[in-house]
């Protein structure tokens, strides 16, 4: 932080005091927006008086201040407008009361609780560990199906409950008694002079057994007192005149009905600094990451000997488990759910009744499409802007029908060229366009929001509270259009604000149906409507346009891409402090042109990938406090969104005066002075 | 018989030849009087007589508030289209207006604040995700903390749909997979499967089971372990690490805890109603006929017109676990509120719940609405039939020995009021309650001070629940 921008921070108080410039950000701020937004009027609930100065811990507020001035929805139409020269400085002031200096080094790898395997995990792990495939974990409660991230593999989305606990352990015997015995590092007694196995040589034989097995099924060694702490339940059980093989088998259950196992337990370091985890540490989360499962032996072997530690090594480790066929599942799991296209296999999407067409066999090949997609860039190591526009897209036969193409043959996905613009990119994939659908039509709303959200990772805000719905639509000799419909209702200035942001972008897909066909007649026979116009004076007609809005974007893009697969990776949702990891995954893709296998590689050598902090007790108690029942502070705006980790300005770090380039602000471009 | 529930229960099975369980009951004698709940359980609990039984069933989106209006206050005459399907049962209904949940009132944003809530009574933290807190326990987990001290289960959580993730508005979607809270910060998971719920309740623990089963002498030793082991860990990691493992050791004391009531309960002579195992079997068969779909998600199989099928097997299920006394306690879900689930397994229905909730877009949207909130009264109905044909041992009827609580979180589903909830309360609560009212309450009434009358009536002896001003004995005095 310039000693400048110290100066204005430390002067800007929750007021505007006598004596400040009207030049300075705080004034501009109160100038044009406290008319409305002040302590004795704040409209949709939104005091910016109070909010005072920009402070990261009021960073989800000062989020959605800087998301309106930047679109420009906020001051209103009509309302005296900063000129370009003020809006500038404003935003500028934001983003760097809220973020520091762009060249601020990462140096907080945030927290994250242990995690307890999933049920995919845990079925995968099953399976690696004791050679024993199947859907062992059906038996527990679902999980929560992700936490805020949206990713399943979330922490705070995986809770151990009684029920679970209690099927857990018979799960684990069960598995334990369909193991390969090789796979359980089974160590036979020595038999003494007469043949007979005495109760020493059994136990002794139990731990060498476990000696063996424990760190693996742990993924870490273990110490002797662990290994006798298991060691006494075989006592106990063989006590009661239970077989020397059955009294293992309940050993070994109980090794998996350990937290030591369900749980990826991290040790902790003392003091309040960030500290690198273990290298067996380090290499589950690597593991887990790309495989959903436990590690292999060549990477327990570079943890074990530490080289691990070692950058070349941990990248040499993550293009070789890349490209192992087991990291297909991260591909699926991360894209399926950060595009919603996994809610097709859940409950969400059209019903046959309606679309005969909508086939199991069509609904699993629109799953598939962005899956296969996302494979061919990381195995190719081609460029993630190919996310956005590319000229091909993979098809299987149902969906080469779909989309009227010719499919080149054979039964699973061929890559087949696209000359017209109208399909290649995630925005034309039929699952995107049907998870975003209503059961029978299309929603150019939902659409747009998908953009906003999932590519833009610029979220409208909620309705403000009762909000009227769209209303039926005028009865009259000529039937209204939806865009008609959707231009009454933004005329509530209270819905404006969003909708100019969130309408236009959906239009733009409307020469796809709820299904993602290709169409060039709107529902009813209507004529289609594919124009959006942007807040920022853009105007575009049809997907290929649309691409090319967002290209202008592919930045923001980009930091959406690289904060949704962060996330995914370490387990939560992204904070404030992750912002310069973000910046520093971004300007190294930039750098190597945006490829693929660079990303997860640069994600695996990021700080918060290899480190983690204690929590504070601070902290703790924060988590741990309950609100209460009666809400001491009035009901919180409807743009009050809790800390979400709007995108850093992904370029280079730019002078004071300066606000972040236009690339990397979200569906605006109006920027120059 | 074998000391281990899990073996017993087999044991039992082979009679039948079905792989059916017995009902863990004592010829509907409770096992009452001396209170074997351990003094952890604060709240002191003096059952009726006969057990009453409790279940808590959501409404999710709301309703079409106009056609569900119960009336004036009095008897309770011909019902609105919304509740039609109850008409058969109006001698135990009663219809409860102007109450609400203050608590969901603190933020303005629908659906999480209010649903997250709907039990529990308190403020819900705003929040995406990694702090997630209800900052309450929700009434059933009160109640079961009493009643599950005697049946085998401590409650009963189903749900028609699974848990989604991800956020929404400011608030982590997870708030709406579940209406009951064992902590603040601890979601009780439900079982949506009919078959696993049937499995878990009458059968083996899910899925085939292990060649040679788990003793109660086998279970107590790995959990005595595990209990040591999650200890010793708890000392190794952080400060925010050993909430986790709390939470992992307070299940494991709870399953502790459920083994020896198990056992207690496993010691005493048994006397089979053949009619309970003929249901049982019933139930049993119904599964085979409507299972899962193989190789498909199971979840897809909601999808199908069988969706009302599945439902009803679900409240089936419900049924038989509150008539073996498996459990006294139960949350049934129709659904996630603001659940996008596609309806169109009703005729005439084609968009998901919630989109159609919001019918002021236009008169095609209401249609469809009012044929989903139609379609849940519909199944309501269905469990009171079921319930009132099953006749107990103190001659009242399995509803009339229960308080079985509908309601939503929301006044309405287009404008989402949250003052004045459609709730309704069937049942005789074995004969404390008065149905076949409608009792217009004064606006702003604490829902809570429902659930303390009902929490009472179970004989949880408290005398508030989160914001409760009073208990709302409306309900027992005719």
């Amino acid at each position: 932080m310039t000693p400048r921008f110290l100066l204005m921070a430390a002067l800007a108080g929750p007021t505007l005091s006598a004596g400040e410039s009207p030049d300075q950000p705080a004034a501009l701020l109160a100038r044009f927006c406290y008319s409305c937004h002040s302590s004795a009027q704040h409209k949709g609930d939104f005091d910016l008086e109070r909010l005072g100065a920009p402070d990261p811990k009021q960073a989800s507020q000062w989020e959605q201040v800087r998301m309106n001035l930047a679109e420009r929805t906020m001051p209103p139409r009509g309302k005296p407008q900063p000129n370009a020269s003020e809006h500038e400085r404003i935003i500028a002031w934001i983003d760097r009361g809220l973020d520091g200096p762009d060249d601020s080094d990462p140096s907080d790898p945030g927290l994250v609780s242990p995690r307890r395997l999933t049920r995919l995990e845990f079925n995968r792990t099953i399976e690696d560990l004791l050679g024993v495939a199947g859907d062992h974990a059906a038996a527990f409660p679902a999980d929560s199906a992700g936490g805020s991230g949206g990713f399943d593999n979330s922490a705070d989305g995986l809770f151990v409950s009684p029920v679970f606990l209690e099927l857990l352990l018979d799960v684990a015997l069960r598995v334990v008694e369909q193991a390969k015995p090789e796979r359980l590092d089974l160590v036979a007694p020595v038999p003494d002079k007469s043949g007979a196995w005495s109760p020493q040589a059994r136990r002794r034989a139990v731990e060498a057994s476990l000696a063996s097995f424990l760190p693996r099924a742990w993924r870490r060694p273990v110490t002797p007192a662990e290994v006798q702490a298991l060691v006494q339940i075989y006592l106990r059980s063989t006590a009661q005149q239970v077989t020397h093989d059955d009294a293992v088998r309940l050993t070994y259950a109980a090794a998996l009905t350990s937290p030591n196992f369900i749980f990826r337990i991290e040790a902790a370091k003392p003091g309040t600094a960030p500290y690198p985890v273990s290298p067996f540490e380090l290499a589950t989360r690597l593991s887990y990451f790309l495989w959903s499962t436990m590690p292999d032996k060549p990477l327990l072997e570079a943890a074990r000997d530490g080289s691990l530690a070692q950058p070349a090594v941990l990248a040499a480790q993550t293009r070789r488990m890349l490209a192992d066929p087991r990291a297909a599942i991260m591909s699926r799991l991360f894209i399926s759910q950060w595009l919603g296209t996994d809610s097709l296999a859940t409950g969400t999407g059209p019903d046959a009744k309606f679309f005969p067409v909508y086939t199991p066999a069509l609904r699993a090949a629109m799953i598939e499409e962005p899956v296969v997609f996302l494979n061919a860039l990381l195995a190719g190591d081609r460029s993630l802007i190919e996310l956005i526009d590319c000229d091909y897209a993979f098809v299987d036969p149902e969906l080469a029908k779909h989309y009227q193409f010719n499919h080149p043959g054979g039964e699973g996905f061929a890559r087949v060229a696209i000359t017209d613009g109208r399909r290649g990119g995630l925005v034309t994939m039929a699952g995107v366009l049907t998870v975003t659908s209503r059961g029978d039509r299309t929603s150019p709303v939902l659409r747009g929001k998908w953009i906003l959200d999932e590519l833009l990772s610029a979220p409208p805000p909620p309705p403000p509270p009762n909000v009227k719905a769209l209303a039926a639509p005028k009865k009259g000799a000529v039937q209204e259009t939806l865009r008609q419909r959707l231009e009454r209702h933004r005329a509530d200035p209270s819905c404006t604000a969003c909708h100019l942001r969130i309408d236009p972008l959906g239009f733009g897909l409307e020469n796809f149906d709820a299904l993602g066909r290709w169409r060039d007649s709107g529902d009813g026979g209507l004529a289609l409507d594919t124009v959006g116009n942007l807040p920022s004076g853009e105007t575009f007609s049809g997907p290929k346009e649309l691409k090319l809005v967002l290209m202008q974007r592919k930045e923001r893009v980009m930091t959406t891409v690289i904060e949704r697969m962060l996330s995914y990776a370490l387990g939560r949702n992204l904070e404030r402090c992750d912002r310069p990891t973000v910046r520093r995954i971004q300007a190294a893709l930039a750098k190597d042109g945006w490829r693929a296998q660079t990303l997860v590689v640069e994600i695996v050598q990021s700080l918060p990938f290899r480190f983690k902090r204690n929590q504070v007790a601070s902290e703790a108690r924060a988590r741990a406090e309950m609100v209460p029942v009666k809400p001491a502070a009035p009901p919180t705006a409807p743009t009050a969104l809790p800390a979400k980790p709007a995108a850093p300005p992904a370029t280079p770090p730019v002078p004071p005066a300066k606000p972040s380039g236009a690339p990397a602000q979200p569906v605006s471009k109006d920027k120059s002075p | 018989m074998k000391p281990s529930w899990s073996i017993s229960r087999r044991t039992l099975l082979r009679g039948f030849g079905v792989g059916m369980a017995l009902p863990m009951l004592d010829a509907m004698t409770p096992l009452i009087g001396a209170d074997p709940a351990p003094a952890s359980r604060a709240a002191t609990f003096a059952a009726p007589r006969f057990p009453v039984r409790m279940v808590m069933m959501n409404l999710p989106n709301g309703t079409y508030y106009q056609e569900w209006n119960p009336g004036p206050a009095g008897a309770l005459g011909a019902l609105k289209p919304m509740l039609e399907p109850l008409q058969p049962h109006t001698a135990d209904l009663l219809l409860l207006t102007n109450l609400w949940n203050k608590s969901a009132t603190a933020d303005s944003i629908p659906h999480y604040a209010n649903e997250g809530c709907l039990l529990t009574g308190t403020v819900v933290k705003k929040t995406e995700g990694t702090d997630v807190s209800v900052n309450g326990i929700s009434m059933d987990q009160v109640a079961a903390r009493c009643t599950g001290a005697v049946t085998r289960i401590p409650s009963l959580h189903l749900n028609m749909q699974k848990p989604v993730g991800g956020k929404d508005t400011g608030y982590a979607r997870m708030y709406n997979n579940q209406l009951s809270w064992s902590s603040p910060t601890t979601p009780v998971p439900n079982e949506t499967e009919p078959r696993r719920a049937f499995d878990r309740l009458f059968r083996t623990a899910g899925g085939p089971a292990a060649v040679r089963a788990l003793s109660d002498r086998d279970r107590k030793s790995v959990l005595d372990y595990v209990l040591s082991d999650a200890t010793a860990l708890k000392g190794r990691v952080g400060l925010g690490d050993q909430r986790k493992l709390d939470e992992y050791l307070t299940a494991v004391r709870d399953v502790e805890l459920q083994l020896e009531r198990a056992s207690a309960a496993a010691s005493k002579e048994r006397v089979i109603d053949p009619a309970m195992a003929r249901a049982t079997k019933e139930i049993a068969g119904a599964l085979g006929n409507a299972g899962t779909v193989a190789g498909d998600s199971s979840f897809l199989a909601n999808l199908g017109r069988d969706h009302t099928k599945r439902t009803r097997l679900m409240l089936d299920i419900l049924a038989l676990a509150l008539w073996t006394d498996t459990t006294r306690v139960a949350t049934f879900m129709f659904g996630n509120d603001r659940n996008n689930m596609n309806y169109s397994f009703i005729d005439g229905v084609k968009e998901d719940h919630h989109n159609l909730s919001h019918y002021g877009e236009g008169p095609d949207k209401l249609v469809q609405y009012r044929k989903i909130c139609i379609w849940h009264s519909e199944q309501v109905a269905y469990l009171l039939g079921r319930m009132k044909t099953i006749k107990e041992a103190n001659g009242a009827s399995l509803l009339d020995n229960s308080m079985v609580f509908f309601g939503s979180a929301l006044h309405d589903g287009n404008n989402h009021g949250k003052e004045d909830l459609p709730i309704l309360l069937a049942g005789r609560g074995g004969g404390a309650i008065k149905p076949g009212r409608v009792i217009v309450n004064p606006k702003k009434t604490p829902l809570c001070n429902l659930y303390l009358a009902m929490l009472q009536t179970l004989g949880v002896q408290t005398e508030a629940f989160a914001d409760s001003t009073r208990p709302l004995s409306e309900i027992t005095t005719g």
